[in-house]
């Protein structure tokens, strides 16, 4: 399982952006609005990590309308939700140690 | 207003597209070489030149087509794998490919299709040549033949360039 870390940004990203059913453009903006604008995901970025997470079993494809225009949704599955728990606490060890060493020093 | 051009740089291509917009022209149509125009505002609009999985028309090409015009950017026409889209300029900057993974990822996919074709040009160059020598061919035939090979040259060169694009993107994720 840890060979999937350490996730990047976009991954992270798009996994809380998927902790509720999203569409594409849904993703990009809420990734825009957690990162107060500075991440805005290409859309052949975010195809191709959708589609990667797809394989993957990360998320799953939450509703597909055939016959109307409607987009299609994304949701995290529950193999998704652990790497992001995994990846969550990776993170944290960073920052405790960092905190730890550059704490009196910087 | 239609202009023939050979372009082999999708890169270049993109810039070029981009200044004809600078100056009120905006493409709306691209058919094997043949680019065509219409008349937009200056600098209405941001062009991209990307290179689909799969060949335009197909149900996967597609649904990737459908994806990005949710996003915001506008199809304006493809050719084989290779599809052009714009945005509206007013609404900021226009990427596709936003980190170095996906970029990666898209020059590994142009070198490698024009590695193919460059390899199908030489194939086709020599057997076009053996077959030429069976029998006495006039000069008309032979400069076909260059052609071709020429062609072949052009689209490895390019195949080299993505290869080098590749490995300097590469080296940005080195520390």
């Amino acid at each position: 399982m840890n060979k999937d870390l350490p996730l990047t940004e976009g991954v992270f990203y798009i996994l809380l952006a998927l902790i509720k059913p999203n569409h594409g453009y849904g993703i990009i903006q809420d990734v825009e609005q957690m990162t107060g604008g500075r991440l805005v995901l290409g859309a052949g970025t975010l195809y191709g990590a959708i589609n990667t997470m797809l394989d993957k079993g990360w998320i799953k494809l939450y509703s597909e309308e055939v016959t109307s225009r409607k987009k299609k949704e994304y949701m995290i599955t529950t193999t998704g939700k652990e790497i992001l728990k995994f990846e969550t606490e990776r993170l944290e060890e960073l920052i405790k140690n960092s905190k730890i060493v550059m704490e009196d020093r910087i | 207003m239609k202009i023939f051009k050979l372009y082999l740089d999708k890169d270049e291509e993109e810039i070029w597209l981009n200044e004809m917009v600078s100056s009120g022209w905006a493409l709306n149509n691209f058919f094997f070489g043949v680019y065509t125009f219409e008349r937009c505002e200056e600098n209405e609009f941001v062009y991209k030149i990307d290179l689909m999985d799969s060949f335009s028309g197909t149900k996967s090409s597609m649904e990737y087509i459908k994806f990005v015009e949710e996003t915001g950017a506008e199809y304006v026409s493809s050719w084989g794998r290779w599809v052009f889209f714009r945005k509206p300029a007013s609404e900021g900057s226009f990427e596709l490919y936003t980190d170095v993974d996906s970029q990666i990822r898209l020059y590994q996919k142009i070198r490698n299709m024009m590695g193919v074709v460059a390899l199908l040009e030489f194939v086709i160059g020599f057997s076009q040549l053996h077959n030429l020598s069976q029998f006495n061919a006039g000069v008309g035939y032979y400069s076909l033949t260059g052609v071709i090979f020429l062609l072949g040259a052009g689209i490895g060169y390019a195949a080299l360039k993505a290869h080098n694009k590749v490995n300097s993107l590469r080296k940005q994720k080195v520390i």
